[in-house]
């Protein structure tokens, strides 16, 4: 119940943003791909039995109906610290965020939003996991970004995400990157439309 | 006498069909009444693909939480095993499934699964569900039938996608080999659908595509059944204890006024766990289903139709790596070929026809080859006696090489008031051993994959048939479309049932069951009898409700029947609300409880202590698990038709302890709520 008590709000709250839309904005106007590195910032449990490594990321965000929607993808390695009783794994965390940006100046956004996700581990090599070991995740999004040019930005990306484990994982991640904006071809308009 | 009777009966049905003379045309024919029990009437139920759609089920084996006459439970998420209330699942159910108005088998070995026919749930435009003894499209339904009608789409294409995943939370994820490792949760998905479809001028062609992967990592059932998919060594290895299910099915053809014809084809392979209770454990098998029918009907002027129609179907449980190397496989083909003649007059129906359907077993047998013909002769003779009352007489004769069975029902449709009616029955049914090919039935055939169990056949000189003497009755009212209610009740005598009393022990280390014995009976005799009611009522345009409650019990019978048949769930109650407040609004909510089914066999190992084969689970087997109750998020965005759905589904509303049945688990009150917005 722990859980539906943080996911609830977090719905009802996409969910009463979806019913202010139809105004302002055009969804799906333009589309923005981003690619950067990514790094742990907190010690979980996972660190007990794993060192953490830098991973990339990448996304694509897009104006939704209210805010934007984002679709986000890591891959960051965990070296095993005792390889003969637990692998290395890799950790594919997915998720889509949906927040609202604001604009600071004509350079500078802020941005803050939810998001939902999985999270996958796989382990790196011979090891006794059968088959990728699969969470649902959520938490929160913030990120900085800063025009470069008319089409491309930097952007620091602050996020915290609970993977939903028996033991909870609570995970602390830097991501810094480059960023390219441009129009949304019309059949993926009318298609996301 | 027995063999003349069907030839009298034929005759005689064949005599009144050509010399009925029709009266003056009534204020309601017989057409328009049949037309109105197709809509869910008379023993009948209709449940249509929006209703599918409205309930929040994703697969197909889940129809079976909306028939409200049928008892069933799940073992694992992704097989439901159900009868037609009264009736016992677990000793071979015997319902009969059409797909487009052919006979489709979907029984292995006395397992019943929706899952192996090879349509996609969301290809479904209704299901029509029946539930007392009657002839329909010249099959008689003392089990039970289904019958799936696909094709939703309208005039012109329909392209229709869907993929849905599921993950309890709780998995132990990178955890699971280190000291702090947890029990795994259950994962379900990804599935997937695609639909195809055209339709324009009479003309039609529609197909889908469906695959489902169902991991069966809820460490309950997983404990039990990990140990039997090793297969190992020298390489130790266990198989992920999975379920896999891919369809294809295509159907296409001409509806017109000079008649209609349709061809269709389907496929369904199915890799599977299943719970064979003369072993006592869980064995994967993989499944292959394959089905070819054509259809058609021909206007013989303006009152006769002459009906067609042929299908082959092969099905077969193939061979699965296991520990004990235990070996279901043959394969089994079937031919059929049905021939109607039916004529309609203002106050009189008549359809007369034949079946004959030709089976070939081979493989795990001791002769080579098994062959089963049986042959079916059947009528139907609707009668209106008076303006208010119409009569039914449905007849069939089934004819093995062995022995013979009649079928027969008498029913009654009592137009009490302008607004209510009353629809009652009698049947008298036999069935032969051949038409339910059962695990038993096999056995006896000398399916040779069950001989190390050493049951003895003694006792029983020849398979026998069954009989089932039925009586039901249903009382219908509604109210300028406001209010409809549904009371009902049936009494039914089933005799020469067979039936198998399994002992098992808990075999150590493992967490299975051996088996210690079977017994067969084959004299199985009891009274069941049932009642329910259905009230649906609507407040204005935007408001509608639905309750159903209903429950059964064992009146008398042999013990070893008693036992079967009390271990089946007694009641079942479903409450739906739709609300449509606004134009792109609407919000469904719906709860549902069964009473928990029970198994004394396994009751007795309570208590036991088990350890998994790598040592990393151990215990003792318990009857019940703790309270859990499981909350299920779900969206949906159609991108064709701006629509946006959210499901929320809440099992287990009353956190009771479940109880772990290796047949299924009980279940408690379920509680969805779902949303769709029009964006």
């Amino acid at each position: 119940m722990y859980c539906f008590r943080q996911i609830f709000p977090a719905l009802l709250l996409l969910l009463t943003g979806t019913f202010l839309t139809a105004r302002g904005q055009s969804p799906f106007e333009t589309s923005t791909l981003g690619a950067g590195f990514s790094t742990h910032l907190t010690d979980s449990e996972l660190t007990e039995y794993w060192s953490r490594g830098t991973g990339f990321a990448v996304w694509w965000r897009t104006p939704f109906y209210l805010g934007e929607l984002e679709l986000h993808a890591a891959r960051l390695p965990y070296i095993s610290k005792e390889p003969e009783v637990q692998p290395g794994l890799t950790n594919i965390q997915t998720s889509m965020t949906w927040g609202i940006p604001v604009r600071i100046g004509s350079r500078i956004t802020l941005f803050g939003g939810i998001l939902i996700g999985n999270s996958f581990f796989y382990q790196t090599g011979k090891g006794p996991f059968e088959y990728p070991e699969s969470e649902f995740s959520a938490g929160f999004s913030g990120r900085l970004t800063l025009r470069l040019t008319d089409r491309t930005t930097l952007q620091a990306r602050l996020q915290q995400t609970r993977i939903y484990t028996y033991h909870r994982i609570d995970d602390r991640r830097l991501t810094v990157g480059l960023e390219y904006r441009f129009d949304t071809p019309g059949w993926l308009k009318s298609f996301l439309r | 006498m027995k063999c003349h009777l069907p030839l009298a009966t034929g005759l005689l049905a064949l005599f009144l069909f050509v010399l009925g003379v029709p009266a003056e045309p009534m204020a309601q024919s017989v057409t328009d009444t049949l037309s109105q029990n197709q809509k869910g009437s008379g023993f009948q139920t209709v449940i249509t693909g929006k209703e599918i759609r409205e309930s929040g089920i994703t697969r197909l084996h889940e129809l079976f939480t909306l028939m409200d006459h049928w008892s069933g439970y799940s073992v694992n998420g992704q097989d439901f095993h159900a009868a037609v209330t009264g009736l016992s699942p677990i000793e071979g159910a015997g319902w009969t499934l059409l797909i487009d108005e052919q006979k489709v088998e979907v029984q292995i070995l006395n397992w019943q699964q929706l899952n192996l026919a090879p349509v996609s749930l969301h290809q479904i435009e209704k299901v029509i569900v029946i539930h007392s003894p009657q002839i329909y499209q010249g099959h008689f339904t003392d089990r039970g039938l289904i019958h799936i009608i696909t094709g939703r789409n309208h005039e012109g294409w329909i392209a229709e996608g869907r993929i849905m995943a599921g993950n309890e939370i709780h998995d132990p994820g990178p955890f699971e080999f280190t000291e702090i490792r947890t029990p795994n949760e259950e994962r379900v998905g990804p599935d997937a659908d695609l639909l195809l479809g055209y339709r324009r001028d009479g003309w039609f062609l529609h197909g889908s595509y469906s695959a489902l992967v169902h991991r069966t990592t809820d460490t309950p059932v997983e404990r039990r059944i990990k140990d039997m998919l090793f297969t190992g060594p020298p390489e130790p290895l266990f198989e992920t204890p999975k379920a896999s299910r891919k369809a294809v099915y295509v159907r296409g053809g001409h509806h017109g006024d000079a008649g209609s014809f349709s061809l269709q084809a389907g496929q369904t392979h199915q890799r599977d766990i299943l719970f064979l209770r003369p072993y006592g454990r869980d064995l994967p098998v993989e499944f292959q289903n394959r089905l070819l029918g054509a259809a058609g009907t021909v206007p013989l002027g303006e009152q006769s139709t002459l009906l067609l129609k042929s299908a082959w179907q092969e099905w077969n449980p193939g061979y699965a790596p296991n520990r004990e190397n235990l070996d279901l496989r043959f394969q089994a083909a079937r031919w059929s070929h049905q021939f109607g003649w039916r004529r309609t007059a203002a106050r009189r129906q008549v359809e007369i026809g034949t079946r004959l359907e030709s089976t070939r077993a081979t493989g795990a047998f001791q002769q080579g080859q098994i062959h089963e013909s049986i042959w079916h002769y059947y009528h139907q003779w609707h009668e209106f006696i008076h303006s208010s009352l119409q009569t039914t007489w449905d007849f069939q004769f089934s004819s093995d090489r062995n022995s013979r069975a009649v079928k027969s029902t008498f029913a009654a449709l009592w137009q009490l008031k302008q607004n209510q009616r009353l629809h009652s029955s009698l049947s008298f049914s036999e069935r032969l051993a051949a038409e339910s090919q059962g695990l038993w039935f096999w056995a006896a055939n000398g399916y040779t994959t069950l001989s190390d169990l050493e049951i003895s056949y003694d006792s029983i000189q020849e398979i026998r048939s069954s009989s089932l003497l039925s009586a039901s009755l249903e009382w219908q009212m509604e109210t300028s479309e406001t209010l409809s209610v549904q009371l009902g009740g049936y009494l039914r005598h089933h005799r020469g049932v067979l039936l198998s009393e399994q002992k098992y022990q808990i075999v150590r280390p493992h967490q299975w069951f051996e088996h210690n014995g079977v017994t067969l009976y084959p004299d199985g005799e009891a009274t069941t009898t049932g009642i329910h009611a259905r009230i649906q009522l609507k407040t204005g345009e935007s408001l509608s409700y639905m309750l159903f409650i209903g429950g059964h019990r064992v009146l008398s019978g042999t013990a070893p029947m008693r036992s079967v048949l009390e271990n089946i769930p007694a009641e079942r109650l479903r409450i739906t609300t739709s609300w449509k407040p606004v134009n792109g609004f609407e919000l469904w909510s719906g709860l549902q409880a069964q009473s928990s089914a029970a198994w004394s066999d396994f009751e007795k190992a309570d208590g036991e202590s088990y350890r998994d084969q790598q040592g990393l689970v151990e215990g003792r087997y318990q009857m019940k698990t703790g309270p859990r109750s499981n909350l299920e998020v779900g969206g949906r965005k159609s991108l064709w038709e701006n629509r946006l759905r959210l499901s929320l589904f809440i099992k287990n509303l009353l956190n009771r302890p479940h109880v772990e049945y290796p047949i299924g688990a009980g279940n408690d009150l379920t509680f969805y709520i779902q949303l769709e917005l029009n964006l």
